[in-house]
């Protein structure tokens, strides 16, 4: 049978806000198709492919690998305490000192796996936690041991290095974490016990990103140990606590990871080399600039593609092209 | 802009979906300190109006900058 099929070309509105921009316009089209009786059961496939919903759907992957890193993170957390405090089903305060909280409760699953062959393939059904040679987890000094970051599909860190600095029961664990250092430790006090946690980074372009990160992480597992499990808006509350991270350790600390809106420099060219920067063009009926030397000036710059008419008074000109807010109209100025 | 934020920024060959954010206060005064080194007209022209001009930075959508990475 002859297959038969129709492109159509859509221009969505996108929300630039939305870490997946097209996504409301997406399901607008579905929706316009299932309506339009467009259908499988009918014999009809509406497929919607360009960059709009390509990139939403890497953007889409790259918040399902953020909540399931979080709630690994999380998870590992919550390990870490109840390996510290041996009494998963007992209630205790906590006071997170670094970010003035208190937690209550105790309870923890495992979350990392290690393979002694490094290689990072499916986690196994076991896990255990720096285990070495008991069915209990116990945390031991040691030589390092590989470990494999569960991730999403797209997005796999390799396997780093794992190794226990210090360990001292009840009040403190001490590891390397990939490049960093973690140190975790509980002073009691009268109204239960202090949770310290320290991460030593080597590099301070993950500072906003990795304090964003435990930030959450605490308040998510404040969130467990309260019974009050869901962390369904992990993404948005990270970029909510990212932008004082950044703002508190400044641009520098943000040029690795994830970021918000006030960040460090742009790579406009690397950006360009990937293709992510033509997003949604403008469209509309261009009006020319009423300034004739204004006018000539963007004309012989764009005809040129961008090589002629660059200067002016001996400075660089870049083309700015915005849409009148009432005219509708495409404008070029200066 | 303000209606409208997005706009297309070309830099000789190389063009690209922006957006455009005006700014205030402190962080006006930093970048308009920058917009009349370059270009000193900008102070004369200040200078010859009552009305603030405006200042607006444009940025790449955060969306994008978080695919730097």
């Amino acid at each position: 049978m002859r297959e038969l099929r129709h492109t159509i070309l859509v221009q969505p509105k996108l929300e630039f806000s939305a870490l997946q921009p097209g996504a409301r316009a997406s399901e607008a089209i579905r929706q316009a198709a299932r309506d339009l009786g467009l259908t499988p059961e009918k014999g009809v496939r509406v497929r919607l492919t360009g960059s709009v919903p390509l990139a939403d759907e890497e953007f889409g992957t790259l918040a399902d690998g953020a909540l399931r890193n979080a709630l690994l993170t999380v998870l590992a957390v919550a390990l870490l305490l109840w390996l510290g405090l041996r009494s998963g089903n007992s209630t205790k305060t906590w006071t997170a000192n670094s970010n003035s909280m208190t937690i209550t409760g105790g309870s923890a699953l495992p979350v990392h796996w290690p393979n002694p062959s490094g290689r990072c393939g499916k986690p196994s059904p076991r896990p255990s936690i720096w285990k070495r040679g008991s069915p209990n987890a116990s945390w031991v000094s040691g030589p390092s041991v590989p470990h494999c970051v569960s991730s999403s599909a797209t997005v796999r860190p390799p396997p780093f290095e794992g190794e226990v600095l210090a360990y001292e029961p009840e009040s403190l664990v001490e590891f390397q974490w990939g490049t960093d250092v973690i140190r975790l430790e509980l002073v009691p006090t009268d109204a239960g016990s202090v949770l310290t946690l320290l991460d030593t980074i080597d590099d301070l372009g993950k500072a906003a990103r990795d304090g964003a990160g435990w930030h959450i992480c605490l308040e998510a597992l404040r969130q467990h140990l309260a019974g009050q499990d869901s962390i369904g808006t992990v993404p948005r509350r990270w970029q909510e606590v990212h932008a004082g991270y950044v703002d508190r350790f400044g641009p520098e600390a943000a040029t690795m990871g994830p970021t918000g809106r006030d960040v460090g420099p742009f790579d406009w060219n690397r950006a360009h080399d990937r293709g992510k920067l033509r997003a949604m063009p403008l469209d509309g009926e261009y009006e020319p600039s009423p300034a004739e030397w204004v006018r000539t000036q963007v004309q012989e710059y764009e005809s040129s593609g961008g090589t002629s008419g660059t200067t002016l008074r001996d400075m660089p000109v870049i083309i700015l092209t915005t849409k009148g807010a009432r005219s509708g109209k495409i404008r070029s100025p200066r | 802009m303000v209606a409208d934020p997005h706009v297309e920024l070309q830099d000789g060959p190389l063009k690209g979906d922006m957006m455009a954010r005006q700014v205030t206060g402190a962080e006006k005064a930093e970048w308009w300190e920058r917009a009349v080194a370059a270009y000193p007209d900008y102070a004369d022209y200040q200078k010859k109006t009552d009305r603030q001009i405006p200042v607006f930075v444009v940025e790449p959508p955060a969306i994008l900058t978080g695919a730097r990475a």
